[in-house]
């Protein structure tokens, strides 16, 4: 057997091409030999990772060479131009119609205004008909007008990946139709063109009453109405995210919309209420994921408990009693909250794994969420109380998220349980002066033993202390294998380094050491076997 | 323990135990699928591995016999080329015909997890080289008829990397 290395067969040269960087496969790769320049585009999982560019300025000598390439090319990249201003969008249609035949495109995105798109659909019907997968961005607004709107077929279409539409506070439309009978996603993202407030959206730009295959919805609605959007049954829909709606979205029948969608999964709302929960609880038997991003109230109440079947594994909630209320009435958005038994939220989710919560009142916030949560995000940014039962609800969870300030510390007085923690990060990402993490660090290293991974990480560039003697505690968790900590300053030295036996990783980025009295001369304040570092920019200082 | 015979393209024979034979996909298949009967004393040929490449496999798979199933291999597991373990890091340190031959055979072997390291130290050969390195590292033709190198560069220079 030759040891032929430009003649590797086409398996193991693509698992070697697969571990490489596009810079090292496409840039280096390409120029080695025929071989090695054929392989990467003839195989579907390599070719599916690069995207040809074409535009209107691109020279002839361009095209012609593109033309020529053996190469298998699968995904576009159109840049069309506009009516005036680039004059070459023919040329990019005649260049399309010629390549369709040699190249096997599957997945397309064009950027471009609505007339300029609507003439390259037109033109190149051959290539928009065959492909699975598209993204499109719409430069340009033009006037609305309900007629002389053209539809686009784009029969074996699959994944619209992403629609952009800048929308305006005048009426605007997309001159164009798109009729996708095969669907299966979309992404459609409603934009505003120059901060306008975007008010209107009539356009049916998009034929979702046809998408009889639609799984997958996602819309930011930029506070537009987009009642089209609400006027289908989606009978196969797992996945419907709705982002950045107008509170008016919350008035509709609910019940008629999700009687339709018995197959829902996965849910994201804004401003959710008691009416639609309740809907979506009595129609959709089979939701795993649910993010609620605020909340509206109509009577100025809240129901008070919310519960779930045993197919909930995961919750987002976003304001909830607390901050991020609407109401359509202005005298009820400035009382305070009240639930209708005037006491307690009880959060009810027996199956639930991971739980999220922002901005939520956590003094009476109840947890009624069984034994199977395990990852637990939340804010806490003082000074309200949590509720009895919230910790202890969590004495199983085996990993924490907190996003901290300057008065968490408060949460200390909670933790009287021992926690099974594995996991711990802290999280500082509120712009603040600089404050000691003392207290707050010392209570869960001391109530969460089973610390394999500890994470203090400050998101900017006020320093957060930690006093050497909180620090020094570390040595007691004899589990730790991954520590993390950036732009966290040591304080008051009083001892030697510490001995950490077991760590795999040490990350410290922008961490400082105040050693006045030289005790660690000048020395890393670990000591002991670390398997790898990351940052050590550890920088140690004798200066106050 | 049972044991089978396997038989090289160099007409050595070499009796190994059934659970290491069958880290090779392609045995497995053999034994399972085709019913070759490994009881009969036939010798299984392997037609596409010389001898010494066989010796130097069987090491490997004597050591990997009790690995657990590999996971499915996602994308992003894909581009890890740094989890090498020691073990097999050292098993690789040979000449490039050896690894070569190694990875050719482990291929026709079906080997999954062999190719796998064994793409992956190539690929850490490769990294961060220009193309020339490359050919010089791997002793490659460069059979590119003129001027067709400036056309490739050209049309790179169209390509970028998917989101």
């Amino acid at each position: 057997m030759d040891t032929d290395w430009g003649a590797l067969p086409l398996e193991p040269l693509e698992r070697i091409f697969r571990q490489l960087k596009f810079k090292d496969r496409l840039l280096a790769c390409s120029l080695v030999c025929q071989h090695w320049n054929r392989t990467l585009f003839c195989c579907p999982a390599l070719a599916r990772g690069i995207v040809l560019g074409i535009s209107g300025d691109q020279p002839a000598q361009v095209r012609e060479a593109l033309r020529a390439s053996q190469r298998n090319y699968r995904q576009l990249s159109i840049v069309l131009g506009g009516d005036d201003d680039q004059p070459d969008n023919g040329s990019v249609n005649e260049f399309l119609t010629e390549v369709v035949g040699l190249w096997n495109v599957q997945n397309v995105s064009v950027v471009g205004e609505p007339t300029s798109l609507l003439d390259c659909f037109r033109l190149n019907g051959a290539l928009f008909g065959g492909i699975t997968e598209l993204s499109l961005e719409l430069t340009k607004n033009i006037d609305w007008s309900p007629f002389g709107k053209q539809d686009v077929t784009m029969g074996e279409l699959k994944k619209l990946h992403y629609l952009q539409m800048y929308v305006g506070r005048e009426r605007v439309s997309t001159a164009f139709r798109l009729i996708v009978p095969k669907l299966e996603s979309a992404g459609i993202v409603l934009d505003s063109m120059a901060n306008e407030e975007a008010l209107y959206w009539e356009d049916p730009l998009i034929d979702l009453e046809g998408c009889d295959k639609l799984v997958s919805l996602e819309v930011d609605l930029n506070t537009t109405m987009w009642e089209p959007f609400f006027a289908v049954d989606r009978p196969h829909l797992e996945r419907l995210l709705i982002r950045r709606a107008s509170d008016e979205f919350q008035e509709r029948d609910w019940d008629r919309i999700f009687q339709h969608m018995p197959n829902l999964r996965d849910v994201e709302m804004v401003f959710s209420g008691d009416v639609m929960l309740a809907s979506l609880k009595r129609n959709c038997k089979k939701l795993e994921k649910l993010v609620l991003n605020g909340f509206c109230f109509h009577d100025g109440s809240f129901a008070s408990n919310m519960g779930w079947s045993a197919t909930m594994k995961q919750l987002f909630m976003d304001g909830w009693l607390n901050g991020g209320v609407y109401s359509r009435d202005p005298a009820l958005t400035s009382r305070p909250w009240k639930t209708s038994n005037g006491s307690y939220f009880t959060l009810i989710v027996p199956k639930l794994r991971k739980l999220t919560l922002r901005g939520c009142d956590y003094k009476r916030f109840h947890l009624e969420v069984g034994p199977h949560l395990d990852r637990v995000d939340i804010d806490y940014y003082g000074p309200q109380q949590f509720a009895p039962n919230f910790f202890s609800s969590l004495h199983a969870v085996t990993q924490l998220i907190l996003h901290i300030n300057g008065d968490s510390f408060r949460v200390v007085q909670h933790l009287t349980y021992t926690m099974q923690l594995q996991r711990l990060e802290m999280i500082c990402g509120t712009e603040h002066r600089g404050y000691e993490i003392n207290n707050l660090f010392t209570a869960f290293v001391k109530h969460c033993p089973l610390l394999e991974e500890l994470t203090v990480r400050n998101e900017h560039e006020n320093q957060l202390k930690l006093d050497y003697e909180a620090f020094a505690l570390l040595e007691g968790l004899k589990l730790l294998r991954l520590l993390t900590f950036q732009y966290i300053t040591l304080t008051n030295v009083s001892g030697a380094a510490i001995r950490m036996e077991r760590l795999d990783r040490l990350d410290v980025s922008g961490c400082r050491v105040q050693d006045p009295h030289g005790m660690l001369a000048g020395r890393f304040p670990i000591d002991g076997h670390v398997a790898a570092t990351e940052n050590m920019e550890w920088t140690v200082s004798s200066a106050l | 323990m049972s044991t089978i015979k396997l038989e090289t393209s160099d007409g050595v024979k070499f009796t190994v135990k059934t659970q290491v034979a069958k880290c090779s996909g392609t045995i497995r298949t053999m034994l399972e699928d085709i019913g070759i009967n490994p009881q009969d004393g036939e010798a299984i040929p392997l037609s596409n591995v010389h001898s010494t490449i066989l010796q130097k496999i069987l090491v490997w798979a004597e050591h990997h016999v009790d690995d657990p199933e590999p996971p499915r291999d996602d994308a992003d597991a894909a581009k890890r080329t740094d989890d090498i373990c020691s073990w097999d890091e050292d098993f690789l340190k040979v000449d490039q015909r050896t690894l070569f031959d190694v990875m050719l055979a482990a291929n026709y072997l079906d080997m999954k997890q062999l190719i796998a390291v064994c793409c992956k130290t190539v690929a850490n050969m490769i990294k961060g080289k220009t193309a020339d390195q490359i050919r010089k590292t791997f002793n490659i033709e460069n059979d590119f008829p003129p001027g067709d190198e400036d056309k490739i560069r050209l049309r790179n220079q169209f390509c970028e990397e998917r989101r």
